[in-house]
């Protein structure tokens, strides 16, 4: 048809190329369609269909047991609704459609597993979906339980064409009556039902019903004895490495806007002016506060990153998204230690969450060295900050 | 852009009280930029933490640049002041 268009766009003028150009297009190719490909076509339609029949009832119906296990694939690749016409074919030809039993038979059993893995599985959503699609793949409509569940988990899938196969096995074996009282093949007098709605289409209910119980009843005992359900994802992945619950402290000592500074070293807390430091009690280096500490323990104060651990290994300054940038300073001139008694737990750069461990030092031996242990809080930027308040909470 | 060298003679070098001290000093100057410099690295002066972070002991020369308003004042002044405590 194309062609047609495109050479008539190419020779009409213009000015009636709009009218003529469709028109003409439809005639001549619905005149070639009837006179010349129709006639072909047909000849080829009538092979396929001779063949699908004769597919059907071969190998006294291993041929439909063939065709139902292969049946819901084609229904995976969507081809399954060019059955329509060689059951229509069916139907003109010997008035019984002998291929319906066997797509009732593949659909039925997909419901038949789908049901199974419904009724089997813990996982809530999955059921939620099981259900609902096994419903309407008795009715007919495998797409939602093929797609849904049976393909997905593959085995139920499997256990269908299993079921599938064994129903149209029985099937092509079956007998009904037409409406003029023969015993003819069993069948369907119409096509694009399957399933419970295909009923009343067939030429013998009982056979018919009988059946979609063995599609369904092999396709669900297989499913429910093979088909497991995956562990749910919790229980997979690897219990994570047990790590000491990271507990954040539950006092703060500084307080702005930007942020709250959680007590860092178990113990009292003093003023910011009772530290026996000069420097420190003076506010030089921002305010804050001391702790006398219990432990020798240093945690972090807050989420943030640790800016700076010194040489001496005596202090670390973090900050946090606020902006705050806090000093502790374990002890006082405990500088002069060099490091001995001091063990920090981070380096410069690393994140650290509240109550992380950053620090641990060795209150005797400050003592030793004739310092004061006191463990100095500071926000040394705290002028950049409103409404800093300094104190146990 | 003015600058001096100057080798840290106390003994505790650059570190949390003496580099407060510092900062205070240089806060008072408003108008300028001071940056410390060792080796490699350099800190702008204000920022304590950076300061203290680079552990600059007894025995460092570091450089330090003043830039702004009255730099050459400045500098004078912030040399003085680490003559005293440094």
């Amino acid at each position: 048809m194309s062609y047609v268009e495109k050479w008539l766009h190419k020779h009409v003028p213009e000015m009636i190329d709009l009218f003529v150009t469709p028109l003409c297009t439809v005639l001549v190719t619905s005149f070639i369609t009837f006179t010349i490909i129709g006639p072909i076509f047909s000849v080829f339609e009538n092979w396929v269909l001779a063949g699908a029949q004769v597919l059907i009832t071969l190998g006294w119906g291993l041929g439909a047991a063939v065709m139902g296990a292969i049946y819901p694939f084609t229904v995976v690749m969507g081809l399954h609704h060019m059955y329509n016409v060689i059951e229509a074919g069916m139907i003109s030809n010997t008035g019984v459609n002998t291929w319906m039993p066997i797509a009732s038979a593949a659909n039925f059993a997909q419901f038949g597993a789908c049901l199974a893995v419904a009724l089997k599985v813990k996982n809530q959503k999955t059921k939620s979906v099981a259900f609902p699609s096994s419903l309407s793949a008795s009715l007919g409509i495998t797409e939602p339980a093929i797609f849904g569940i049976n393909f997905r988990f593959m085995k139920p899938f499997i256990c269908g064409m299993a079921g599938g196969a064994v129903a149209s096995f029985l099937a092509s074996h079956m007998h009904g009556t037409n409406m003029a009282g023969e015993r003819v093949a069993f069948g369907a007098t119409t096509y694009g039902v399957t399933g419970i709605p295909g009923i009343p289409a067939v030429n013998n209910i009982g056979m018919y019903l009988i059946e979609l119980l063995v599609a369904s009843g092999v396709a669900f005992a297989l499913t429910w004895i093979i088909w497991k359900e995956d562990a749910p994802e919790g229980a997979k992945k690897e219990a994570p490495k047990a790590e000491p619950a990271i507990e954040a402290p539950k006092t703060s000592v500084i307080r702005c806007a930007a942020g709250k500074v959680l007590q860092p070293t178990k113990g009292k807390v003093i003023a910011r002016e009772e530290i026996p430091d000069e420097t420190f009690a003076a506010g030089i280096l921002g305010d804050g506060v001391g702790i006398e500490p219990e432990e020798g323990v240093v945690v972090a104060p807050f989420d943030g990153e640790v800016t700076s651990v010194a040489e001496s290994k005596h202090a670390i300054g973090l900050s946090n998204e606020g902006g705050m940038e806090l000093l502790i300073h374990v002890g006082v001139d405990t500088v002069g230690m060099n490091g001995d008694g001091f063990a920090p737990a981070v380096k410069e750069g690393d994140k650290v969450k509240a109550g992380q461990k950053i620090l641990t030092f060795d209150r005797a031996k400050i003592k030793a060295a004739g310092h004061p242990d006191t463990v100095v809080i500071l926000l040394t930027n705290s002028d950049d900050f409103e409404g800093v308040v300094c104190g146990v909470e | 852009m003015k600058s001096f060298d100057y080798v840290i003679t106390d003994p505790v070098g650059i570190h949390a009280r003496p580099a407060g001290i510092l900062v205070k000093e240089i806060k008072n100057y408003v108008g300028s930029t001071v940056t410390v410099t060792k080796g490699e690295k350099s800190v702008n002066a204000l920022k304590l933490m950076a300061l203290m972070g680079m552990g600059i002991k007894q025995g460092d020369t570091v450089t330090v640049s003043v830039e702004g308003e009255n730099e050459e004042e400045v500098a004078a002044k912030i040399e003085e002041f680490f003559k005293t405590y440094f």
